[in-house]
């Protein structure tokens, strides 16, 4: 059986695709060839350094634990050239420009060789101490709070949970005894029924932040609720809410310079960025109008 | 649940009949006022992050990671904290009680020092290319300091015993400085990185005291673990009570559980009574994938093979290894089989999850993710493409940091430290579930409504990681009972089910069941003909990430007895308590690009806590020994 490609030929020479992709081609080569694409002539000359050849053969050493052999060692110069070679000629056909990886490789190494280098001065006692007045709570250990509360699990109760927490709210009210009453009400529960002198975070751990920022507000010495948390209903008698005074500035001065230094490194840093961005004009093309909107860009974000 | 429905009930009744005053009540529910920081004999859960790697880990440092140990800890105390690859602030949700840094044993803290002025390897060969600031030289000093790492082939004068002590000590005493007793637990730690052809055996070692050990040991010293054990037992006998945690046996290639040793012989009872005695937990899952169990060794399990995209052998250039051998649940088993065999479990193990993050922070909350690998997936772009990152794998494929629980009478290093080599932890796939576990051969059926349920459950058995009491003699038909109560993390999805996960040998070969034990909406959720409980159903919306608590439970519990005891077989139990379905970090993540999901890895999963086991061993007059242990002994014709 014979195949005759003829027909086909024919119709692929008249297809406009090819004439498209081969004019295209052409183009490109014209380009290459006019367009200067290698390196000046002064760049043509490689010299591979004695200390580049001991840096070669210590990477050797390092890998395989012994020296190059001499073939080996002519192996590695030879890759070594061409590695560089490839490196120039790609430099000057700009291989190098709009290359995502080449861009934020060098953008990263800056940034990190600023973040290396930028270090805080040693702050004077009188800095700390307008540093710690200026922002005095922060420092200030937790309010803690004593508290006990009753659960309804709505898996159990379903609809009437609510209703159910308010009878039983009555019920608690009424009865003097904290830990007998209750005994009485509410569903059985894995977490500690009474809750002696916990923070807010650490309410939170347990019981979520949306509950534990409510029992913050309640007034001592009274059943509340229904209070909701990520488990379900509860009632909450809030016991007892210390206040925790402001520390003693010596007894915090360590974690006070730590956080200076902290905010000062991060000054720094804006501060380098923020001087080399003073030093561009940046224009944002504004997409909608098609025209050019001059922006001052206050720091990188 | 009727039958805990009328316990309820009857405890309700009970108790309005009984007004009295209960002095003992107060101890179920905690300690009195003033007592703040006082030991709970009840104990108390800590969750805690015991695997975390910052910039002083020379892998880390090479992804680009500039956060310092100080800055991990502040994270896990609930500080903000910028993530120095993309300038970020981040913060967690709910603050840690504890962690451990696990930097690498080798070269640890080099990369940061040879950056500093006047550091003291400033005159040798990578020391002087570095000072260069010739960027080309610089770049290639790190690179064959990842090599040569990457290669077990140290540079010699990278681990000069001055240098390396000078940073461990710095490590320490950064590692003390943020020990808050009672408030904040660290412990000093690090991690033998010892990754024989490609295949992971790598360990975290813990240690008890403030001052630590002298040295570390690292792969450089030795790749095989009988080695590691006799450093650790070196240490403790200089006073540095220790533990080792091995993790990652998912990509250990049958290493991680062998039935061999280092040198190919079989195991002996010496041999198992080291492991035991110096490697006393097992990492359940990090974010390079849980290492519970894989469908093929677990047909039967339609939830085995979770967070399972991560396969390639570290360094191997995408070998994916071999299963046998390789997980946990398979590990513990044949662990009984060794100890039917022998005498003595070398694979006797808590449960504990990681984060192996290599960016000074831990983001175990799936709906806080910000990557763990530095440069490598900084950005929801680079972190959803399906680019190889770190080890060739895409980076969607990393699971997001799992987390420990460790029930002990108080927050303190020691407390902390013995409660894990007790092994009353459990580990879980990053949320706060809480869960009490324990097992005894008389718990009544009501107990979970006992105001003094967890008295009780002391007193009559053993809590996760305990060994049960010896079988009551001459009633040899009873089964042990087991009491469980999980409660879901407030911030995450409601409960889904409680199952046991039950091993043991018969005649020489290993078997294994899930039991589902308890389970939310149990009025539509029936039993099918296969024994399986329907699913819970699947509430999120995958486009815009979120999901609601309109299914599933807040709290499962129950008593539950073996239906298929054995006394004469070796036994291990642990529980699996699943969460709904909620929305996996890539789906918040392409919300954000406002994209579809990727498609290799699910859209939801369902968070789940896995406990230590408990084990039963039968009176040695019970015991038979078949003539071969199938997997355990090479085969005999």
């Amino acid at each position: 059986m014979t195949f005759n490609l003829r027909p086909l030929a024919r119709g692929l020479l008249r297809e406009p695709l090819l004439h498209f992709i081969l004019l295209g081609a052409l183009i490109y080569l014209a380009y290459g060839l006019t367009k200067k694409t290698s390196v000046d002539p002064d760049q043509r000359t490689l010299t591979v350094t004695a200390s580049e050849i001991d840096w070669l053969e210590s990477s050797w050493r390092k890998r395989w634990n012994r020296s190059p052999t001499p073939e080996e060692r002519k192996g590695l110069v030879k890759a070594f050239v061409r590695e560089t070679i490839l490196y120039r000629e790609a430099l000057a056909m700009g291989l190098d420009k709009d290359d995502t990886i080449v861009r934020r490789r060098l953008a990263q190494k800056l940034e990190f060789l600023s973040q290396d280098l930028l270090q805080p001065s040693t702050p004077s006692e009188k800095e700390l101490r307008a540093f710690y007045d200026a922002q005095r709570d922060r420092f200030r250990a937790p309010d803690l709070l004593t508290m006990s509360h009753v659960f309804f699990d709505p898996d159990q109760r379903g609809d009437t949970t609510l209703k159910d927490a308010e009878a039983a709210k009555e019920i608690l009210s009424e009865h003097a005894d904290l830990s007998a009453s209750q005994k009485s009400v509410g569903d059985p529960f894995l977490l500690q029924k009474y809750y002696p002198e916990r923070s807010n975070a650490e309410l939170s751990k347990l019981f979520g932040s949306g509950f534990s920022d409510a029992v913050f507000k309640l007034e001592p010495g009274q059943w509340h609720g229904p209070v909701l948390s990520g488990y379900g209903v509860h009632l909450v008698f809030v016991h007892d809410r210390q206040n925790s005074p402001e520390p003693d500035f010596a007894a915090v001065k360590e974690k006070v310079r730590a956080m200076w230094e902290e905010e000062k490194r991060r000054e720094l840093n804006e501060a380098f960025i923020d001087g080399l961005l003073a030093r561009y004009k940046v224009v944002i093309e504004d997409k909608s109008a098609g025209k050019q909107a001059t922006s001052a860009l206050g720091r990188v974000k | 649940m009727i039958s805990r429905n009328i316990a309820v009930l009857s405890w309700i009744l009970f108790s309005c009949f009984s007004f009295a005053y209960d002095a003992s009540a107060q101890e179920n529910v905690g300690q009195p006022k003033g007592e703040r920081g006082k030991p709970n004999p009840l104990k108390n859960v800590y969750f805690g992050e015991q695997h975390m790697h910052t910039v002083n880990s020379p892998d880390a440092f090479a992804f680009g990671t500039r956060n310092t140990p100080d800055d991990a800890y502040r994270f896990c105390k609930g500080e903000p904290i910028k993530i120095h690859t993309t300038g970020e602030t981040v913060k967690k949700k709910t603050p840690y009680d504890w962690c451990a840094l696990t930097d690498h044993a080798e070269y640890m803290g080099v990369m940061p020092l040879l950056l500093k002025k006047d550091n003291p390897l400033a005159n040798t060969e990578i020391g002087k290319m570095i000072a260069s600031g010739d960027p080309k030289q610089g770049e290639a000093a790190f690179q064959q300091i990842i090599t040569s790492a990457a290669i077990n082939t140290p540079i010699s004068y990278m681990i000069d015993a001055k240098v390396m002590r000078s940073i461990w000590d710095e490590q320490k005493k950064i590692t003390n400085k943020h020990n808050e007793p009672g408030k904040f637990t660290t412990l000093i730690a690090f991690e033998w990185t010892s990754i024989p052809q490609y295949q992971n055996l790598h360990h975290n070692v813990f240690f008890r005291d403030d001052k630590g050990p002298d040295v570390q040991f690292s792969s450089f010293d030795s790749v095989k673990r009988e080695d590691l054990w006799t450093y650790q037992e070196v240490q403790r006998s200089l006073g540095h009570e220790n533990f080792s945690i091995p993790h990652n046996s998912n990509v250990s290639n049958g290493l991680m559980f062998p039935p061999r040793t280092s040198y190919g012989t079989q195991i002996t009872k010496e041999w198992a009574e080291r492991s035991a005695a110096n490697s006393v937990a097992v990492e359940m899952a990090q974010t390079k994938g849980a290492s519970e169990t894989n469908p093929s060794l677990s047909p039967n399990d339609e939830f085995a093979g979770f967070e399972d995209y991560y396969h390639n052998l570290l360094g191997s250039g995408g070998v994916v290894g071999k299963v046998d051998g390789s997980f946990v649940r398979q590990g513990l088993i044949t662990g009984i089989g060794f100890q039917e065999m022998l005498g003595a479990n070398p694979y006797k193990f808590g449960i504990v999850a990681g984060a192996d993050t290599h960016n000074g922070a831990s983001d175990n909350e799936e709906f806080n993710y910000f990557g763990v690998h530095g440069n490598t997936d900084k950005t929801p772009e680079v972190r959803l493409s399906s680019q190889g990152s770190v080890a060739g794998e895409p980076a969607r494929r990393f699971s997001s940091p799992a987390t420990t629980a460790v029930w002990a009478p108080k927050n303190t290093r020691e407390a902390i430290f013995d409660a894990i080599k007790a092994k009353e932890t459990y580990g879980t796939s990053g949320t706060f579930i809480r869960l009490r576990f324990f097992g005894g051969w008389d718990y009544p059926g009501d107990l979970l409504g006992d105001r003094e349920f967890v008295k009780k459950a002391y007193a009559g058995g053993v809590p996760m990681g305990g060994d049960l009491p010896p079988h009551p003699a001459k009633d040899f038909a009873k089964a042990p009972k087991f009491a469980v109560w999980a409660l879901k993390d407030p911030n995450s999805g409601n409960l889904d089910r409680i199952q046991i996960v039950k091993g043991w040998f018969d005649r020489g070969y290993a078997y294994e069941k899930v039991y589902d034990v308890v389970w939310a909406d149990a009025q539509n959720r029936k039993v099918d003909a296969y024994g399986k409980v329907a699913p819970v159903g699947n509430t999120v919306d995958i486009k815009q990430a979120t999901y609601t608590n309109n299914i599933g439970d807040s709290q499962l519990s129950a008593v539950w007895t073996d239906p298929d005891f054995d006394p004469t077989h070796h036994a291990v139990y642990y529980v699996r308590v699943l969460e709904i379905p909620t929305p996996r970090w890539t789906t918040y993540d392409a919300k954000k690009l406002g994209i579809d999901p990727p498609q290799d890895v699910a859209p939801t999963i369902q968070e789940r806590a896995w406990s230590s086991p408990i084990w039963y061993t039968p009176p040695a007059e019970l015991i038979k020994r078949p003539a071969h242990y199938y997997g355990l002994q090479p085969f005999l014709p």
